[in-house]
């Protein structure tokens, strides 16, 4: 769909919501994907002014999730522009997006809308080398180092501080101890960040309220790729709305174009854009979009055959990659 | 009254898990985060704060779409 029927569907929505919708896609396509990240803030800097001061933001959501900070950024950012902030929620919404949603006054989820846990995976230069691959970093759970050390202690029988300090001598072997330190701060930061992002609220939530929520999308989910549907959201006290079946239409009608647009469902396979011995391509894999206007995170490379020894193989090479305003 | 008596043969029962693929992405400060294995001359922070790193993500491919 192109973006003038896009463009109906956000102002129905906006109009049934007396809202300004912004609407923030980071594409999950097999090996053009991207996530939520520092450099999409200057482009929501973007919508927002050409909006200028409004009644309620309503933010139309799909990620799988990225980097822990930006939604701080985000949230804020946002909040300079409006008293109420909701996110509508077609489909996924993890991690950072749902990072992100602690910081709105509602979150309207539709019947396909999927949160996940904030329990992010850590990397740096010291993490540990991947033996199928040794340029590649194992990203480390938090939430798995402390389970780690609550396994020692609960069901190990650790107890005395000989066996704890074994315990974590043991985990310090295996992971360098500044990927552990690294681990730690996040682990920190993640419960801080859920904690300012809920404070956030129009209406400040009753006490306990917050801890509760936090630790059940900290540390009571179990496991990283646990989707939360919108019952289960509502049942951990977040703040879920659930849309009439006008709204529910229209934002899974918006997220199936966007999927279309954006080939979600279909892996980018570079073999496709060649013609001849070397072509150029460009592939979107991110929207930014508002009636005022659209952005788009714009992969821009060349794709040419060479001598491999299996016929068929080519060469990608990324030349640039950002975001890019389409409009105005 | 007769009893009935039911007999259980052994029987080898495998398990099949598939498991999705492992594919290797380039992680940045940016929101950027295509396959590691293309080659990436124009993006120099590929050997600064860029890491390398293992992804399993759930196909999206070839899910049922509505018709």
């Amino acid at each position: 769909m192109a973006r003038q029927q896009r463009i109906e569907l956000i102002r129905s929505i906006s109009e049934l919501r007396g809202s300004a919708v912004i609407c923030y896609i980071t594409g999950d396509r097999e090996n053009v994907s991207t996530r939520i990240a520092p450099d999409v803030t200057q482009v929501f800097y973007r919508h927002l002014e050409m909006y200028g001061e409004c009644q309620q933001i309503d933010l139309f959501l799909y990620t799988r999730g990225g980097d822990v900070l930006t939604p701080w950024r985000l949230a804020h950012l946002i909040r300079e522009y409006t008293p109420r902030f909701s996110v509508l929620i077609p489909f996924r919404c993890y991690s950072a997006g749902t990072l992100l949603c602690l910081s709105a006054d509602e979150i309207v989820m539709g019947k396909m809308g999927e949160l996940g846990p904030i329990d992010p995976s850590v990397v740096n230069a010291f993490n540990p080398q991947d033996q199928n691959n040794p340029s590649a970093r194992i990203p480390v759970n938090i939430e798995d180092v402390y389970s780690y050390l609550a396994l020692a202690g609960e069901k190990a029988g650790v107890c005395s501080n000989d066996q704890q300090v074994k315990a974590f001598t043991l985990l310090a072997e295996r992971i360098h101890p500044l990927a552990l330190g690294n681990v730690h701060r996040n682990y920190m930061l993640i419960r801080s960040l859920a904690k300012r992002l809920l404070a956030m609220h129009q209406q400040p939530l009753k006490e306990g309220r917050i801890e509760h929520i936090v630790d059940n999308l900290t540390e009571k989910l179990y496991a990283h790729n646990h989707m939360i549907p919108r019952r289960e959201a509502a049942e951990i006290n977040l703040a879920v709305k659930i849309p009439g079946s006008q709204l529910e239409n229209l934002i899974w009608s918006l997220y199936q174009d966007y999927a279309n647009e954006l080939s979600l469902t279909e892996p980018f396979n570079p073999a496709e854009q060649l013609r001849g011995a070397k072509s150029e391509f460009e592939v979107v894999s991110g929207y930014v979009e508002s009636l005022k206007g659209a952005d788009a995170f714009v992969f821009s490379g060349v794709v040419e055959r060479r001598d491999f020894p299996e016929p068929g193989q080519v060469n990608v090479s990324i030349l640039k990659q950002g975001w890019r305003t389409l409009c105005p | 009254m007769e009893e009935q008596q039911t007999i259980f043969r052994s029987k080898k029962v495998s398990f099949s898990y598939p498991a999705d693929d492992v594919k290797y992405y380039l992680i940045t400060g940016d929101s950027g985060y295509p396959l590691a294995d293309f080659d990436f001359p124009g993006i120099p922070a590929k050997n600064k704060t860029s890491f390398v790193i293992p992804e399993r993500i759930t196909k999206t491919a070839h899910t049922i779409q509505e018709p």
